[in-house]
């Protein structure tokens, strides 16, 4: 037991001195000290969870460091070291991708600031994994919040960035206070701070269950309380982006999975909520996805829609407990767990493809990057892998666990005592298939718009190969989804073993036998092809001749079916400028500009911010400035203090 | 009886299956051949059940409501011959027809919380089909522009009503029911004058453009 | 003895049986044009001219490009043992409805990369329509066959196609209806009409077609012989789902089922060509209107396997 608290000790004081060295070392050695600092301390997160992944333990820090009476407590159990298993590989590649990172970065990305918060981070990821109890938690939590925030605004100067750290800090401020009143109320029930104890017993725990789960939904980008991710991610920097989207969004998953773990009770109105923001999260960022030019405004809506198949599992295993099915809560639970491992891995090698392609041409614009396959081949392999497991294809890891989201919904619907039920376990599944076509479309429309065919710009046309750190960081992503592939069956039956009690007999694949013979074949078909080269001429395209950088597939052209089909919720905004002497006859200058208006933000959110601003203006008339009135106030608060205090 | 419920609920399918289109002639080919299940449906569930009104009532609902009628609305569009393309207002005519789908459910719902007596068996399958051609003759109706769509939504409401009249009741009288098929008889022979005559005062059979004659 | 037959039966099906059909499909359209049509082997005679001449790949295109052929056909050589489309096949991986569906998905990620390859906007024009029409008929597809899963209360589709159910007359609807969908659906998947006319490859009917016509030489071979299979699949799917529908109503053996197959993908590939002389091309912005239909006969199926209480 001892040995996991040092482990712990020496990766948080890993951690603490390269947050030290980024502050004060000389420049030349920040990068080597840190990049060495982060592996070390991601690799002895990796020996934490692969020593707990059989045996839970436990442990606290010493008398001095304690909140009041409740010890800074940790446990580490199969559930956590899951997690940290995932931080670890993600930690790793971005501890080995962000020094190329930065130096192609360095006009506005201040490597102290980026160092300083990347160590605090990954150390405050680390901790919440681990809490043992809620104070412990919602301290790293906030670290979390406030370091990632800062990370989100390295570039302080552009306007974007101001406003992604406004809506971002909103966001997390919302969350961590829905979760600290529901935990305060669940401590008002069960008397402890224990994490363990405060699994959910409804139906007398419904409130702040209800509380919890919101708090979760919004830090997690559950459809409504999305919008910050697709203005958090485009500014972050893009190994930032990796460890966001890979790991922290992944925080409240974990978080619901371990109070709905030992849950017991009637928990119908948890899994109902949680079924229908998930169906519809995935359909929402499936299609927000498709239509994006941004790259990775593209992802950041990708995790949107991944986390509704999350959640949506979640939901499966909250009406297994429900209906007293454990069969059906173990599938839930262990697709979800298996989805949010899979997921952290691809979606930080498609952020980090993005880095590289970023690092090369500057910019992520899909309508003016192309023919990146003679500039970047290794890239584009890494990027294809990625894209290949996000739109969940066999044998890669997205479809494993897909697999398993799936047969825990067709497991829903058999099982179910009620129609109702099984009905929307069909909706479900049909959603999620359309979900998965769109996430094709949009990946093709990334891969083939930013790799393929000619280059639509000048910073296109001169990228600059990548630094070798860079493709190595993703190579290790590939061969981590790979490896999750080969053994997802070992997996999910480990996890469920760890989990449950009773033995369970889960639905499986024949995984490894399914990715050798694809893999083989792919191998096979590779030396077949490349064995002749065949003669090369100016594309076909029915004799027109050789074809210009804006002769072919443009990124919004791609997705403008959808953009049709769907225009009432994906709003496209044009505001049309025409200049000249007379400008309806002889126009000089046409300066069109296309906007995409967020219907959440016009129709719920503005009007809410309005409204807020308005009551507090009437309320700023209670602050008049005059000493007088506040001693008042005072007054007033102490006589009414008085009575109530003797009255009880 | 399992006949008859097939063929009921084959007709409120087609009467789904009708939504999803626009073709005006289309739609009257897929009405008939709905009128044409239920009228088989009823031949068969008298023989079935030896309710020996229901011989004479179906070959009348096949001739007169399942060839007549539509053979005279075709007629009429012939006559008018603006056009035989119906868009749709409010939703998309894909999206219509999947709201027409979805009411299917609730109507099996709302049919097996019903309760029945011994002497109907099979009536889940009649009391479905009922409601959802109630409720997709209304969904056509609301969707649609031209008056035609608008008797023919008319026309398969009365479908339903005559389908779940016909589950319901033991011994459907003769009366009631021929008295029925000559009023939808007489009001469709109205409508389609009335169109015509529409038609030739206004040029067009839309109806979204009866709001101009709104008082301001 | 037994395994003889079974031998030269599986043989037939998957070497012949694609020639005899698009023979039969050709022979239909052109007896309906007033005209002769192909022989019995064109497909053959067109796949060795097309092998024996010279691949040419545009300058703009990565390595990607003649790979992606390799893969479609390579994929579709594994959706041939994957799928149960035939009667006395051995089945991989359990036939499991996902892994059916998701491969098929595999497919035309591929056959997009090809069409993106090379920057030809015709490339872009189809790979957006396949994309498109991919995500709208993605659900009708699935729910089909989840439909039919659920009867076997597995989501293996051999064994759905295995269980005795005679006399079950409530699974019936089920089977029809996703045979149903299943047809339309895979003539939006196979591009035929009315959704892509399979003879053209410009503006109204840029989807196929369109997608590979950078391709020449083997690749090109490759890809028609890949279409030709797909074609097989998804009609015998059809087939052994209709099959399967009437073994409800009365007993069928084994050698009738086999039988039945080969006569079923014939007839099916007949009344496509049917259907593609007496239809017209659909104008693009029609084509959802299509596939919506084939999405309410999946709605259709799946509700019929939640209703109880009828007398089926």
């Amino acid at each position: 037991m001892h040995i996991i608290s040092w482990l712990f000790l020496a990766s948080f004081l890993v951690f603490i001195v390269a947050a030290g060295v980024a502050l004060f070392a000389p420049p030349k050695l920040i990068a080597p000290v840190c990049t060495a600092a982060q592996a070390t301390g991601a690799l002895l997160i990796l020996a934490i969870s692969i020593l707990t992944i059989s045996e839970p333990s436990q442990w606290h820090l010493g008398n001095p460091f304690a909140f009041g009476n409740v010890p800074i407590g940790f446990k580490a159990d199969a559930l956590n070291s899951w997690f940290l298993a995932l931080l670890s590989v993600v930690s790793i590649s971005v501890a080995i991708f962000a020094p190329a990172y930065l130096k192609t970065h360095s006009e506005h990305l201040h490597s102290r600031l980026f160092w300083f918060c990347l160590s605090l981070f990954i150390l405050s990821l680390q901790g919440v994994f681990l809490a043992d109890n809620v104070l412990t938690l919602l301290v790293f939590w906030e670290l979390m919040s406030f370091t990632s925030g800062a990370l989100v605004v390295t570039d302080t100067s552009s306007r974007k960035a101001q406003k992604a750290a406004i809506v971002y800090f909103g966001a997390t401020r919302m969350a961590t206070s829905l979760l600290g009143a529901g935990f305060l109320w669940l401590f008002s029930i069960t008397h402890s701070w224990s994490l363990s104890e405060m699994h959910f017993r409804l139906p007398e725990m419904l409130g702040p269950a209800i509380l919890i789960t919101l708090g979760c939904c919004i830090k997690a980008g559950v459809w409504p309380f999305h919008i910050w991710l697709p203005y958090a991610h485009p500014c972050a920097p893009a190994p930032v982006s990796a460890l966001m989207s890979g790991i922290m969004i992944k925080v409240p998953i974990y978080l619901l999975c371990r109070l709905v773990l030992s849950a017991s009770g009637d928990l119908l109105p948890l899994a109902i909520l949680l079924f229908a923001l998930g169906v519809i999260s995935s359909f929402w960022g499936a299609i927000f996805a498709v239509v994006q030019s941004e790259y990775k405004q593209l992802l950041a809506y990708s995790s949107v829609e991944n986390i509704g198949l999350m959640i949506t599992a979640l939901a499966v295993a909250c009406l297994g407990i429900s209906f007293n099915l454990p069969q059906l809560e173990a599938l839930g639970l262990i697709a979800a767990l298996l989805h949010a491992f899979n997921h952290g891995l691809f979606k930080s090698l498609l952020f980090l493809s993005a880095g590289t392609i970023d690092s090369s041409t500057h910019m992520l614009n899909l309508e003016q990057l192309g023919g990146l396959h003679n500039k970047l081949p290794k890239t584009m392999f890494c990027f294809l892998i990625g894209a290949l497991a996000i739109c969940a294809f066999p044998p890669l890891n997205g479809f494993a666990s897909k697999w398993l989201i799936y047969q825990s919904l067709f497991s829903m619907a058999l099982n179910s005592p009620n129609k109702l039920f099984a009905g929307s376990a069909f909706i479900a599944m049909g959603t999620f298939a359309l979900v998965g076509a769109l996430s094709l479309m949009a990946f093709s429309k990334a891969f083939g718009v930013a790799f393929l065919g000619r280059p639509r710009s000048k910073a296109a046309e001169h990228a600059k190969e990548s630094a070798p750190s860079m493709v190595v960081a993703q190579a290790l992503l590939v061969a981590a989804c790979l490896g999750s592939a080969f053994f997802t069956t070992v997996l999910a039956n480990h996890l469920g073993a760890q989990l449950f009690a009773q033995n369970l007999p889960l639905p499986s694949l024949p995984m490894p036998l399914l990715c050798t013979s694809m893999l083989s074949i792919a191998i096979i078909c590779y030396v077949v092809a490349s064995s002749t080269s065949p003669r090369r001429a100016s594309t076909w395209e029915c004799g027109y001749g050789d074809l210009s950088k804006r002769m072919q597939v443009s990124s919004r052209s791609y997705a403008h079916t959808i953009e049709l089909l769907f225009s009432t919720l994906v709003r496209f905004v044009e505001t049309l400028s025409i200049g000249g002497q007379d400008r309806r006859h002889f126009p000089e200058q046409i300066k069109s500009h296309t906007v995409q208006s967020s219907l959440l933000e016009v129709w719920i959110y503005g009007p809410l911010i309005h409204m807020i601003r308005i009551i507090s203006q009437y309320l700023s008339k209670l602050q008049a400035g005059s000493i007088h009135l506040y001693l008042i106030y005072v007054f007033v608060t102490l006589i009414v203090l008085l009575v109530v205090g003797t009255k009880t | 009886m399992m006949l008859v419920e097939i063929l009921e609920i084959a007709g409120a399918l087609f009467a789904i299956l009708m939504v999803g289109s626009g073709q005006l002639r289309l739609n009257l080919t897929l009405f008939a051949w709905q009128t044409m299940m239920l009228a088989a449906a009823t031949a068969i569930q008298a023989k079935v059940l030896h309710h020996e009104e229901l011989y004479i009532i179906a070959p009348l609902v096949a001739g007169i409501k399942g060839l007549l009628v539509p053979i005279f609305l075709t007629w009429i569009l012939r006559k008018i011959g603006s056009t035989y393309f119906d868009q749709g207002i409010i939703l998309a005519i894909p999206i219509s027809m999947h709201v027409a789908v979805a009411f299917l459910p609730i109507s099996y719902l709302l049919a097996s919380s019903l309760s029945y007596h011994s002497w109907q068996p099979g009536t889940i399958g009649g009391v479905t089909a009922g409601t959802s051609l109630l409720f997709t003759g209304i969904i056509f109706m609301l969707t649609r522009r031209k008056a035609m769509s608008q008797i023919i939504g008319f026309l398969t409401l009365e479908n339903g009503i005559y389908l779940f009249g016909m589950t319901q009741t033991k011994d459907m009288p003769l009366i009631v029911e021929m008295g029925v098929l000559l009023d939808v008889l007489v009001a469709v022979m109205i409508g389609g004058l009335i169109i015509f005559k529409i038609k030739q005062s206004f040029e067009h059979i839309d109806v979204t453009q009866l709001n101009v004659l709104k008082e301001d | 003895m037994k395994t003889l037959f079974i031998s030269i039966y599986l043989v037939f099906a998957i070497v012949g049986l694609p020639f005899l059909a698009l023979f039969l499909l050709r022979k239909t359209k052109a007896i309906l044009q007033n005209r002769i049509g192909p022989p019995l082997l064109q497909p053959l005679y067109d796949l060795i001219k097309t092998i024996r001449k010279d691949e040419v790949v545009s300058k703009d295109a990565s390595y990607l490009f003649r790979l992606s052929a390799f893969f479609v056909f390579s994929i579709t050589l594994l959706l041939l043992f994957v799928v149960p489309w035939l009667p006395l096949k051995p089945n991989l991986f359990h036939s499991d409805l996902f892994l059916i569906i998701y491969l098929f998905g595999l497919l035309r990620f591929f056959a997009i990369i090809g069409g993106l390859d090379g920057g030809s906007p015709f490339g872009a024009f189809g790979t957006s329509r396949e994309a498109i029409l991919a995500a709208l008929t993605e659900p009708a597809i699935m729910l089909a066959l989840v439909a039919v899963a659920f009867t076997a209360k597995s989501t293996n589709i051999a064994s759905a196609l295995a269980q005795v159910d005679w006399h079950q007359f409530n699974h019936l609807p089920v089977w029809l209806l996703a045979a149903t969908s299943l047809y339309l659906a895979s003539l939006v998947e196979l591009s035929r009409m009315p959704i892509d006319d399979p003879n053209t490859h410009l503006e109204l009917t840029m989807v196929h077609e369109a997608m590979m016509i950078e391709y020449s030489g083997l690749s090109l071979a490759l890809i028609q012989a890949a279409y030709a299979l797909r074609m097989l699949i998804l009609f015998g799917l059809i087939s052994q789902f209709l099959i399967h529908a009437l073994a409800i109503i009365l007993p069928i053996s084994l050698l009738t089922t086999a039988i039945l197959t080969v006569v079923l993908i014939i007839s099916l590939s007949i009344i496509t060509a049917i259907i593609e002389s007496f239809t017209v091309k659909l104008a693009w912005r029609k084509n959802p209107e299509f596939v919506a239909f084939t999405l309410s006969f999946s709605f259709f199926a799946s509700l019929s396997t939640l209703v109880e209480g009828l007398s089926l």
